[in-house]
């Protein structure tokens, strides 16, 4: 929009191309001259407190603050410590990145129940080589119906070996295993392949 | 302040400075209530219409397109606003734009005074009124707000050569309703 005051002459304004004549040109002085209604004083308060209005929630406010481009202004010696941080989390990102890449895969485990038929025994707790032969952890329960000891545990798939200890001294093999061998020290235990169903290795 | 361009100022605006959209209103309050008049006819909904205009404009700056204009761009938003407000107070009864400002002109006056030197600006307000809008609004936005066709183009949503055909026929129509000229 041009300032009004510039265009004195409204003949600046038709297109030299067109025809125009007098009339036209006293036409369009007319309508340049038109006189305007001139807006009240309340409008430009009136816009501008809605304005402010709106601006003062927060979530404009923050809106505004996020869309102002910002300038920050930093020393070498402010840098340092700065780039030295960045540096660190770059390796320390690399390194755990590394490291969760090459992790090997935790094998699966699979549950295994173990049970005896001893129903004179007090307690019965399960020890072998996956659990360092301590029982904590590990005591089986007695089921009073069966007259059975049982305890369910995941395990790993492969060769594992265990007993029973009755009683907290007496170290009992599996009547029910597969295999019992001599472990050198003078006791057996028992020896369990843990497999999965279908066969596949995990 | 007021001497900053226009795009100057929406820097100002969109960084934080509130404030400085008051020279913007300030600039083009005129125009604007002058539009939604001859839409409306109606001071108070003229007033109603530019106050909105100007708030809706400043909701919508953030997409204002770097390089634009701002004057065509907001007298869109004007038009635009304008028409939706014809629309929804009078519904089917008006089909268009050009259908209510017949209505609301008022008659033009007698054909005997046809003679350039007793036409007056009451006249010419009248012959304006029995424009179509489209035609109406470009003669205005050229003729009174001294636009040019690129900025009529913008704010008519038209292609420059529609801008200048729209001016030119609209003076023409004008002439013809304003002097009862036939030839």
């Amino acid at each position: 929009m041009r300032e009004k005051g510039r265009v004195q002459n409204s003949e600046e304004l038709i297109d030299p191309g067109c025809e125009w004549d007098d009339r036209d040109i006293q036409i369009a002085r007319l309508i340049q001259e038109l006189h305007d209604s001139q807006p009240p004083s309340t409008l430009l308060p009136s816009v501008m407190q809605e304005i402010r209005l709106r601006e003062a929630t927060w979530h404009r406010r923050l809106y505004r603050w996020a869309r102002a481009p910002k300038v920050f202004t930093i020393t070498p010696l402010k840098a340092i410590p700065v780039l030295l941080l960045l540096m660190g989390l770059f390796f320390t990102s690399g390194i755990l990145f590394r490291e969760k890449a090459f992790r090997p895969q935790e094998p699966p485990l699979i549950p295994v129940v173990f049970r005896l038929r001893l129903p004179e025994a007090r307690s019965i707790a399960l020890i072998g080589s996956f659990n360092g032969w301590k029982g904590e952890g590990c005591e089986m329960v007695l089921n009073q119906e069966e007259a059975r000891w049982g305890l369910t545990i995941w395990l790993p798939e492969g060769r594992h070996e265990y007993a029973f200890i009755v009683d907290g001294k007496r170290v009992v093999t599996d009547p029910g295993a597969a295999l019992n061998q001599d472990d050198g020290f003078g006791s057996k235990s028992s020896v369990l392949i843990v497999k999965r169903r279908d066969g596949k290795n995990a | 302040m007021n001497d900053l361009d226009d795009r100057q100022i929406i820097k100002a605006v969109l960084a934080g400075d509130v404030e400085a959209y008051s020279v913007l209103v300030k600039r083009y309050q005129t125009p604007i209530l002058n539009l939604m008049y001859r839409l409306t006819r109606s001071h108070d909904d003229a007033l109603d219409l530019a106050q909105e205009t100007f708030i809706k404009t400043y909701e919508s700056l953030g997409r204002f397109k770097d390089g634009a204009r701002f004057f065509p761009w907001l007298y869109t938003i004007g038009i635009n606003h304008g028409r939706n407000f014809i629309r929804k107070r009078y519904g089917k009864e008006c089909l268009s734009l050009d259908h209510w400002a017949e209505r609301a002109c008022l008659p033009v006056g007698h054909e005997e005074d046809r003679a350039c030197d007793q036409i007056d600006f009451e006249r010419i307000d009248q012959a304006l009124q029995k424009l179509p809008f489209d035609y109406r609004e470009a003669v205005i936005l050229h003729f009174h707000e001294g636009c040019s066709m690129e900025d009529i183009a913008q704010a008519l949503q038209l292609s420059v050569s529609g801008a200048k055909m729209r001016v030119h026929r609209g003076l023409k129509k004008l002439r013809k309703i304003f002097l009862g000229d036939e030839r």
